[in-house]
């Protein structure tokens, strides 16, 4: 009875581990991009809704069209999906008996698929990224926030009304690329997903220590100052929206593939636009410390609240569906009052060689030119290569 | 084969690699900044 109770407690708890695993996965990648663009840039993207939809729409509607296509061609029973009747009612056996089956005994078709997806997902994010840019760039941060958060509520009505996107109301069921995988399809789904946010996290590193990071933190700091020197702020704007819009919509096609299933109510503008400003702001905007500490915090507790919330029932005396909002909202509030800048503040942008207090003193001159070589003197990915080449 | 417990725990180290390359990092440049306001 005890090993049969301690099974299923460690069977929850790894499944827990797991679920917190993928979750932390995707949305550290939607809150590192977004801290890119608000933390280092100053845009203020509150559509990141939007982009991560956009993934999950290159899934919904060109991989599971392509994967119908090519079983077609290759002879499969595949029943009529052109119409929109056809494309909802039809899908679960065209998914669910066709194409799984299919999958479950060509893992390389399975694969080609997934690797497909995601390249579909980075091309259309950086396009909706560049297409929400269009009306709403040249404008100031409030009015950029609010034509970004309609846009993402725009994006999520037309997914629910327009059926050929994504099944309309009733959602797709999309194909299952790991069905060739004999084990937990979670486990693989978390370790692609961790994988994904360990290459975007090297590639915004490499990003920000770059000097076109530090132009990206001079337009958050002054953009006229930087206007006036001739740098292009409103292009420099749109590539950091196409940008890490592009890597968001990476989140939405791991998402779907996660779920198999794709519908507008999975890509909530709460789900994938307030909670990763939750975590944000929480953990300290401006550095990859407080993004992932947000994130981490903030999973987790969502996740515990989740699984274990027939626990919490017992003490609480309100609705316990409201336990998780009114909790993880109390605490943005206690961080904005007792720490505005979050869990870990940004610290000052190191540069061996640079010593800002001397320069605001004007009691040294920098060599700017030879600032971002020694920076990068050690090599970029090694771990401990970087030397402190002596106070300026 | 059960592929399951090493995917499990290729899961588990790269949750970890991040955050202690970040941490790593936080402290060498926070111990440099000190440095060099020391200096």
């Amino acid at each position: 009875m005890i090993s049969m109770i301690g099974a299923a407690v460690g069977a929850v708890s790894s499944r827990l581990i797991v679920d917190i695993a993928m979750y932390f996965g995707a949305f550290v990648i939607v809150a590192m991009a977004l801290n890119f663009q608000y933390g280092n840039a100053g845009v203020p993207n509150m559509g990141c809704a939007v982009q991560v939809i956009a993934g999950g729409f290159a899934v919904s509607t060109f991989t599971l069209r392509l994967t119908l296509w090519l079983l077609q061609k290759a002879g499969e029973p595949i029943r009529p999906y052109a119409s929109n009747y056809d494309w909802v009612y039809n899908n679960p056996y065209n998914v669910q008996t066709v194409a799984n089956g299919f999958i479950q005994s060509r893992p390389l078709f399975g694969i080609s698929l997934l690797l497909f997806s995601l390249a579909i997902s980075l091309v259309l994010g950086a396009a909706i990224g560049w297409l929400i840019s269009l009306p709403a760039i040249r404008l100031r941060a409030d009015y950029l926030m609010i034509t970004l958060i309609t846009m993402a509520d725009a994006s999520q009505i037309i997914a629910r009304n327009w059926v050929p996107l994504c099944g309309g109301t009733l959602g797709v069921y999309v194909p299952n690329v790991f069905a060739w995988y004999p084990g937990d399809r979670g486990i693989i789904t978390a370790v692609l997903t961790l994988a994904i946010g360990l290459v975007s996290f090297f590639i915004f590193r490499t990003m920000l220590d770059s000097p076109y990071g530090r132009l990206m933190r001079a337009i958050r700091e002054n953009e006229v100052t930087v206007g006036s020197v001739g740098k292009n702020v409103t292009g420099i704007r749109r590539n950091i929206l196409v940008f890490a819009s592009a890597i968001t919509a990476l989140t939405g096609a791991i998402w779907a593939f996660y779920f198999s299933y794709v519908i507008d109510a999975n890509y909530t503008r709460a789900l994938w636009t307030y909670w990763p400003w939750l975590m944000l702001i929480m953990g300290g905007p401006g550095n990859n410390a407080g993004t992932f500490l947000g994130c981490a915090l903030v999973v987790a507790m969502r996740r515990v609240i989740i699984v274990y919330k027939w626990f919490f029932m017992k003490f609480i005396f309100f609705p316990m569906s409201y336990f998780e909002q009114i909790l993880l909202g109390t605490l943005l509030i206690v961080i904005m009052i007792f720490r505005p800048s979050g869990l870990i503040p940004e610290k000052l942008l190191y540069i061996p060689g640079v010593n800002y207090k001397k320069m605001v003193r004007e009691e040294v001159k920098v060599d700017w030119r030879a600032a971002p070589k020694a920076r990068t003197g050690g090599g970029r990915f090694k771990l401990w290569g970087r030397k402190e080449e002596g106070g300026g | 084969m059960n592929w399951d417990p090493i995917l499990f725990w290729v899961m588990i180290a790269l949750w970890v690699i991040m955050p202690t390359f970040i941490v790593i990092e936080e402290v060498r440049e926070r111990r440099a900044l000190a440095k060099d306001r020391e200096a």
